[in-house]
């Protein structure tokens, strides 16, 4: 009949054995999650350990028992080394060790250890004067422990002890849930710590047999009670940290006396400085000339252009003192947040809301001419009724005809300035320029601008809204003129229409300073500019390549620096067959 | 042919444009009443025997849209709106309103003829 202590032994262990197995199961299928890995070796290697063990005390012979002894040790060595990764990534939130060559320096003494275990016969470095002990309830195997077992010993606790502290650190900092979390761990590894304690410097009399293994069962259920109770690998543990490492907000934390304690990497790539600047005193002003001037612990917010890896970028750079309840400050935090896209964004509202303002003012100043002109061209062609001499009458012509121009350009205004109803009709391209080209005569014959236009005279309609494309033409006509009349004071510009294909395209070359290659790529983009502070929004390409985008066209530029810059547009001709409301022309009053 | 002359009343807060319309009116034989704001109108159109009325739509005081619904209460005889806003909605709303036509400021003094004269015969047929 066998020993009750060897049956309870044995099914302790056997019990251990499903446990690990559950175990390594369960997170098996969560094994994304951090530390999901390691918490699977572990389980592998209780599994090991226990089954030597197991194996072990059903032996009768000392070669037997050596022999599953050594089978253990693969085991036993691996467990702290699973622990201590565990710990690591799991507190972390991040995968940390995955690879091998990162675990590899881990491993030196356990390896050292197993392969000395298995030829202890020849050293007996590991252990000597092995025999087997029958005093007990069952046989084991006494041995004397050898200089390299406490090695092996001392670099196990130390690798638990280290994951522990990791995890105790949560215990005190960790939102509660994650407390939780690291009460379950800090169980499941503190007992099989304790015994083994108990078992290697024999505190307590009793056990016979290492039963570190059958504590691990125990480990297990505190780890599954972890799982179900605190989502432990389900929630992201501890993930303040992560966040902060993520964010695209920069962070820096500085303690009183200016030394840098903090900076997340968002604030490393701001600065564009090393990282181990961290730890050091430093003034703000040597992360950033920007920064000169600026007050330090003191609250407040402040907004800051830098230049970040080659972007201009706006920051809010918010100024944090840490204390405690009613204590000293302890610190200050500074948050720099990218706020470029709300800013431009801003500007762009405030240019759209300039730009119609200029529409509002302009359309009543048109208004308001209509009336005097109104009265100058009527009594003027009143008055050519009458019969008068030879030069009164041509002079009265000469009054007649300007005001007629003037009243010409007014309506040009006023269709400009107006809101237009947002519809598109088939429209001839030829007529629109003509149109937009009224309204810049006056200007271009006072600037020396010759206008060459070669108009294909068959050219499709193209589907479009009239007044956009109107938009779209002045603003490239009026571009040209600057840049030729800056250039060299005066300028040819050369406008083509053609069918191209399925498109209509339209040019205009001019003879102006052409374009810098590296600005080519940036034409379009919106608060893009070469002009002086006050003579250009930046808007106004960005502004035109909407509206042709939207009318299914293409705008592109071709130049090169120096001989003048060529802006061509392509839109789709428009199909008849196409589903269109001609209706909408007729209740177009105007 | 107009056996008696056609009554036309001009109402318009600029004084230049009240005479130049006054003045090429009477050079095509018409008989014109001005006035120079909306307020005026009512008076008029009870005292005088009316046949078209010019009316400008900004003005001052009495809007002419108001001073057009006004019109069109007591009366169905031809307005001409007379006009330097030529949007498409303010056009819209004075025919909403009972206007017959429009004239755009500024405007040829042939074309206001024109358009007076066609008004007129039709409102006689």
């Amino acid at each position: 009949m066998k020993d009750p202590y060897l049956v309870f032994y044995q099914c302790a262990m056997s019990l251990s054995l499903v446990v690990s197995v559950l175990v390594a199961i369960i997170i098996g299928k969560r094994r994304k999650a951090p530390g999901a890995g390691a918490m699977i070796s572990l389980a592998i290697s209780t599994f090991v350990w226990t089954l030597g063990f197991l194996l072990e005390t059903n032996s009768h012979t000392l070669e037997q028992q050596l022999f599953y002894n050594n089978i253990g040790y693969l085991g036993s060595m691996t467990v702290p080394i699973a622990w201590f990764f565990f710990a690591l990534n799991y507190t972390s939130g991040k995968r940390l060790f995955t690879n091998w060559k990162r675990i590899t320096p881990f491993c030196i003494i356990p390896l050292a250890t197993v392969i000395l275990v298995w030829t202890n016969n020849w050293h007996h470095l590991m252990w000597s004067n092995e025999h087997l002990a029958t005093s007990g309830p069952f046989i084991v195997t006494a041995k004397t422990y050898g200089p390299f077992f406490w090695v092996a010993l001392t670099c196990n606790y130390v690798l638990i002890i280290t994951g522990a502290i990791f995890l105790l650190r949560r215990l005190f900092v960790g939102a509660p849930l994650y407390r939780g979390q690291a009460i379950s761990l800090i169980i499941a590894v503190s007992l099989p710590l304790l015994w083994n304690i108990i078992y290697i410097f024999s505190l307590v009399p009793l056990p016979h047999k290492d039963l570190t293994p059958v504590t691990f069962a125990i480990s297990g259920i505190a780890i599954v009670r972890g799982l179900m109770r605190f989502k432990l690998f389900r929630a992201i543990p501890f993930a303040r940290e992560f966040i902060i490492e993520q964010m695209s907000d920069g962070i820096l934390v500085f303690d009183m006396s200016n030394r840098l304690l903090e900076a997340n990497p968002a604030a490393i790539e701001i600065f564009g400085v090393n990282r181990n600047i961290i730890g050091k005193r430093i003034s703000l002003s040597l992360l950033s000339t920007a920064l000169e001037g600026m007050p330090p612990a003191k609250p407040g917010r402040i907004e800051l252009p830098l230049t970040v890896s080659g972007e201009k970028r706006i920051y809010e750079i918010e100024t944090v003192v840490m204390h405690e309840k009613h204590k000293e400050p302890v610190g200050w935090l500074i948050i720099l947040h990218n706020i470029t896209e709300r800013k431009n964004m801003q500007e762009q509202l405030l240019a759209q809301d300039r730009l119609a303002s200029i529409g509002k003012l302009t359309s009543g100043v048109a208004h308001e001419l209509n009336n005097p002109l109104t009265s100058i061209i009527g009594f003027s062609e009143f008055l050519l009724k009458r019969d008068l001499s030879h030069d009164i009458h041509a002079d009265l012509n000469v009054i007649n005809s300007e005001a007629e121009r003037a009243a010409k350009i007014v309506e040009g205004l006023l269709t400009f300035a107006r809101k237009h109803p947002e519809d598109k009709l088939p429209s001839n391209i030829n007529v629109i320029i003509e149109k937009a080209l009224e309204i810049r005569d006056y200007e271009q014959k006072n600037n020396n601008i010759e206008v060459i236009t070669r108009f294909a005279q068959d050219l499709p309609e193209v589907m479009g809204n009239e007044f956009q494309l109107q938009q779209v033409f002045l603003n490239i006509i009026i571009n040209a003129e600057f840049f030729m009349i800056e250039a060299h004071g005066k300028g040819v510009l050369t406008i083509v229409t053609e069918k191209a294909g399925d498109c209509v395209r339209v040019s205009f070359t001019d003879d102006g300073p052409g374009i810098p290659k590296e600005n080519m790529k940036y034409l379009f983009s919106p608060f893009f500019t070469t002009k002086e502070v006050g003579k250009g929004t930046g808007l106004g390409l960005s502004i035109c390549h909407g509206i042709i985008t939207e009318h299914d066209g293409r705008i592109w530029a071709e130049s090169e620096s120096g001989t003048g810059a060529c802006f061509i547009i392509e839109l789709p001709v428009y199909n008849s067959n196409q589903k269109t409301n001609r209706l909408n022309r007729i209740n177009d009053i105007s | 042919m107009v056996e008696k002359k056609a009554t036309i009343l001009v109402v318009d807060d600029d004084q230049h444009i009240r005479d130049l319309i006054q003045r090429v009116l009477e050079s095509a034989d018409y008989r014109v009443i001005t006035a120079s704001s909306g307020g005026e109108i009512s008076g008029k159109l009870s005292s005088e025997e009316i046949d078209l009325v010019l009316l400008d739509i900004k003005m001052p005081g009495m809007h002419g849209f108001q001073a057009l619904e006004l019109i069109r209460e007591k009366s169905d005889i031809p307005v001409i709106m007379v006009t330097a806003m030529d949007e498409a909605t303010t056009l819209q709303h004075s025919f909403n309103l009972g206007a017959d036509d429009y004239v755009k400021k500024p405007f040829r003094t042939n074309e206001l003829l024109a358009r007076i004269h066609a008004k007129l015969r039709r409102s006689k047929e």
